[in-house]
Formats: C-alpha cells, sequence, structure tokens
C-alpha cells in the first residue's frame, strides 16, 4: 500500500467522532506531489469515510502535494504551517476548513 | 421552571448559490466567497412567506408535541409536569399565548401571529401577539412567553420566529449572497420538558447596523457587510452580553457543550467565537449559514433547533442572539432525558437542509417577487 492510501485509510482511526455531530460534508483531497492521487472523504452523521478518487461532489477541497498530507495527518508538520505556507490550499467555506481541522485527533511530534 | 416541550423547523426549499449570484453581479471578489463562507442560500417559493413559513414550523412543532402527549413524554396531556390539560389537537395542548418574533412580517399593522394562531387551530382565546425587534425577534419573544409561563399566567406559550431576509434585499446588494429565510418554532411550558431553560441577560443600546425604514421594502446596510467595520454593532453587544451572561451564572465557556452564535456570515461566527472564548467545535458545527444564509430572526433558532436534533442529555447549549441595532441576548438550557427519547428521525434541521432545489438568478428573482409587475395584471400568459 502506497504512503498516502495508508495515511488517508487510517483517518477513521483518529476521527473524533464526538465533534462532528450535526456536521455533514464530503471532502476531496485533489493531491499531486509523489503520489499524484484523489480521495473522498465523507464525514455523515458522526461516521467518517474514505474511498479512492471523487465519488461525491466535495463541499471542501484540500490541495497540494500528497506528501503534505501524509505529515499534516502524522503529526511532521502542524497543519497551520502548511496551509500558511500555501503547501495545502483549501477551496470552500473557511468556516468547514476551520471545523475541519478539529476532527482529528492528530499524533503529537515528539 | 420552563423549559422546551417541542420544536419545530420550515427552510424553504430552493436554493441559490453565491456563484450564481456573483455570475450576474460581480460585486464581490470571488476569494470573498470562502473568506465569508457564502456558499447557497434559501430562497422563496411560491406564494411562501414570513407567515406560511411559521406556520409550518408551529405545525412540525405541535404535531411533535402532540406525539409527545401521545407517548407520554416532555408535552404529555392531563396534568403534565407542567399542569397543562390536554383533550387533543392544538386546543388540548392549553397553549395560552402564540408570540410570533419577526423583523419582516407581512403586515405592517395587522398582527400576523392572529394568522398562525388560526392556522394552528388554537383557541381565540389565546394571546396572538406580534414581537419586532430585528433579528433578535425571537429572543425577544421567547424571553415574554418565559415570563408569560413561569408566572402562571399561561400554561404554555408558543413562539415562533420566522423571517425573510431574502424578500428585503435589493437585487445588486453584497447581503444578497446572504439573505435567507426559515422558522422555528418552540413550545414553552412549565416543566423542564426537551431542555430547562437557564438564566437569560440581555446587552442594547441603539447602534445602527442593518435597518429598514418604514414604508421600504429593502434593507440597507448600516455598518457594511464586509471589513471590519461590519463586526462594530456586532462585537460591541456580544462580547459584552456574553460576558456579563458568564459572570452572572459563575460559568465559563468551558462548560457548555455547544454554543449558537450571530451567523449572518461566517465571519461573524468566528468572530464572535474567538471573541468569547469559545472553542472552534462548540460552535462551527452548529453555523447554517453556508448552507441556507442567513434566516434573520430564524437563524439562532435554527442553529439551537440544529444542536437539539443531535444533543445528549444534561449538556449546557448557550445562545447568544444579536440583532441589528436591537442588542444581544443571551441565554441558555439544559437537555434533559426526554430529548433523545422525543426523536423520531425525521424533520430534522439537516433533513430539510439536504432536501434542496438549486435555482438560477432570474427564477430567484421571480419568486422573491422582484421583478416589478403593473399592480393590474391578472395573468402570467398575456
Amino acid at each position: 500500500m502506497s504512503r498516502i492510501a495508508e495515511v488517508v485509510n487510517s483517518l477513521p482511526s483518529i476521527f473524533k467522532p464526538e465533534k462532528a455531530k450535526g456536521w455533514n460534508r464530503v471532502i476531496l483531497f485533489d493531491l499531486q506531489g509523489e503520489e499524484p492521487s484523489k480521495w473522498t472523504l465523507s464525514v455523515e452523521n458522526g461516521a467518517c469515510t474514505v474511498e479512492e478518487g471523487q465519488t461525491r461532489e466535495p463541499k471542501l477541497t484540500i490541495s497540494g502535494n500528497s506528501e503534505y498530507i501524509c505529515q499534516m495527518f502524522t503529526g511532521e508538520t502542524p497543519p497551520m504551517k502548511l496551509v500558511n505556507a500555501k503547501l495545502l490550499k483549501m477551496k470552500g467555506p473557511m468556516m468547514d476548513s476551520i471545523a475541519f481541522s478539529g476532527l482529528w485527533d492528530i499524533p503529537k511530534k515528539a | 421552571m420552563s423549559g422546551i416541550l417541542a420544536y419545530g423547523t420550515a427552510v424553504p426549499r430552493r436554493r441559490i448559490a453565491g456563484t450564481e449570484i456573483r455570475a450576474v453581479w460581480g460585486n464581490l471578489a470571488e476569494s470573498f466567497l470562502d473568506l465569508l463562507s457564502i456558499g447557497e442560500r434559501a430562497v422563496l417559493g411560491p406564494d411562501e412567506d414570513t407567515l406560511t413559513l411559521a406556520v409550518a414550523a408551529g405545525r412540525a412543532c405541535l404535531e411533535r408535541a402532540a406525539a409527545g402527549m401521545a407517548a407520554g413524554g416532555a408535552a404529555k396531556a392531563g396534568g403534565g409536569a407542567d399542569g397543562a390539560a390536554g383533550v387533543g389537537g392544538a386546543a388540548g395542548l392549553g397553549i395560552g399565548a402564540v408570540l410570533l418574533g419577526t423583523g419582516t412580517s407581512p403586515y405592517a399593522t395587522k398582527a400576523a401571529a392572529e394568522v398562525l394562531k388560526d392556522a394552528l387551530d388554537i383557541p381565540p382565546g389565546a394571546l396572538a401577539c406580534d414581537v419586532q425587534c430585528a433579528e433578535r425577534s425571537g429572543s425577544a419573544a421567547l424571553t415574554l412567553a418565559r415570563g408569560l409561563v413561569e408566572s402562571g399566567v399561561v400554561q404554555r406559550a408558543l413562539v415562533v420566529a420566522a423571517d425573510t431576509p431574502n424578500r428585503h434585499v435589493a437585487p445588486g446588494q453584497v447581503v444578497e449572497y446572504v439573505a435567507g429565510a426559515g422558522a422555528c418554532a418552540l413550545l414553552v411550558g412549565r416543566a423542564a420538558g426537551l431542555a430547562e431553560l437557564g438564566p437569560w441577560r440581555t446587552h442594547s443600546w441603539d447602534q445602527n447596523d442593518y435597518f429598514r425604514v418604514e414604508g421600504e421594502r429593502f434593507i440597507q446596510s448600516g455598518a457594511g457587510f464586509y471589513g471590519w467595520v461590519a463586526n462594530w454593532g456586532l462585537l460591541d453587544h456580544v462580547v459584552p452580553a456574553v460576558s456579563d451572561y458568564f459572570a452572572a451564572t459563575a460559568t465559563g465557556p468551558s462548560d457548555y457543550a455547544k454554543f449558537v452564535v450571530p451567523q449572518k456570515t461566517g465571519v461573524r461566527a468566528l468572530m464572535t467565537m474567538g471573541k468569547c472564548g469559545l472553542d472552534m467545535m462548540q460552535v462551527l458545527p452548529y453555523v447554517l449559514t453556508q448552507m441556507i444564509g442567513d434566516a434573520g430572526a430564524a437563524q439562532s433558532f435554527l442553529a439551537l433547533a440544529h444542536i437539539l436534533d443531535w444533543a445528549e442529555a444534561g449538556e449546557l447549549v448557550g445562545v447568544a442572539d444579536y440583532g441589528s441595532g436591537a442588542g444581544c441576548d443571551v441565554w441558555s438550557l439544559r437537555t434533559t432525558e426526554a430529548l433523545a427519547a422525543s426523536r423520531d428521525g425525521a424533520g430534522t434541521v439537516l433533513s430539510q437542509i439536504e432536501d434542496k432545489l438549486m435555482v438560477d438568478y432570474a427564477t430567484m428573482l421571480k419568486l422573491e417577487q422582484k421583478l416589478i409587475r403593473p399592480a393590474g395584471q391578472l395573468s402570467n400568459f398575456y
């Protein structure tokens, strides 16, 4: 399994369902870089699922290199650092971009 | 003691995307759509207005209350926890007052609440009254209703917050991107019901924000739609109101599981959240503006209903309800075990939001009656 597939498929395990109640959204990862790929993340009724490819119409699109997504969700680089440096771009309502960042139990960098 | 015994909501089915409005007017930088969290906003259907939305929300609320009576739940009849008698139908719910909170009543003088009361089959002996206090109209109506219920003047009161800002913005005005519509009804009684109402505080003085003068159809922006001046009136009232509430109730931001904040645009929600020390996940999942726009007086109530659709028992929920030039009310509720038991899975705010029909700009203009025609025109076909 590729690194990006491993990281994206692990998202349901670091998802905080109690934070997502009432927040139903479809998020698309549109990735370039080392492992170009698309992933559709659905947050619905407090549950999180991942599918490869663009399978639904997204409300929020996160684009950038796959390695930055890996860095973000493994805690290697803080999400805001990647966004502020424009290494990752979020297209969609700003509120949803901010709320999205609160849904994950991202490991703390030692 | 008073509490919410039942609630019901109504959201127009039709929506228009912000990008559709921008394609016509080009009056907002494209990046502002995301920055202000402009997505889609509600469009009125044929013959839909503040009153029809209020009736729809009221009906949904009373149906749930009746179902609760049948099941022996929060709004149970015949010597229920709040002492109201029950004989069936709206008459059996013991409603002694109907208060309609709106800034967009279809009538200048006639009581729209009276029409609402009749449409809901509530007996003539019940007080019916319109409450106009800008976007804070719903909270003002709730406060008055609580007074009537808690003082024993009436057994139960129906409070409906309903508004149609979309009909009252001129084509080409930037607030057109977010002006929506909606309604939410709360049945208030002398029991904790689904959620017991907590203390209430207010903070207000005269300060211009959005307003509409006598004889004018369209709302004017006092401070502005974007930029930091757009938040003058908002933060000048909401921040002291919330601070005062925390001090008066010996609570702090972390005591609240969820918090409803003003949400004309996403920026308003973010500003309020940050200035009041609230965490993003206490607030953002319950902001609806990017999906339906701003429903005026109904917006905070719809956000609260969305919270009630999901809340667990025992959660403390805060509400900061701001009205342009009308100050800010802050109040809270504590959810009960009856809340989960009352859910039937139907009629949730999210299900109403997701059941939508997208329209284009011209259709929106037609439906919101912004295409001026001769007053004497009798037919659409000549």
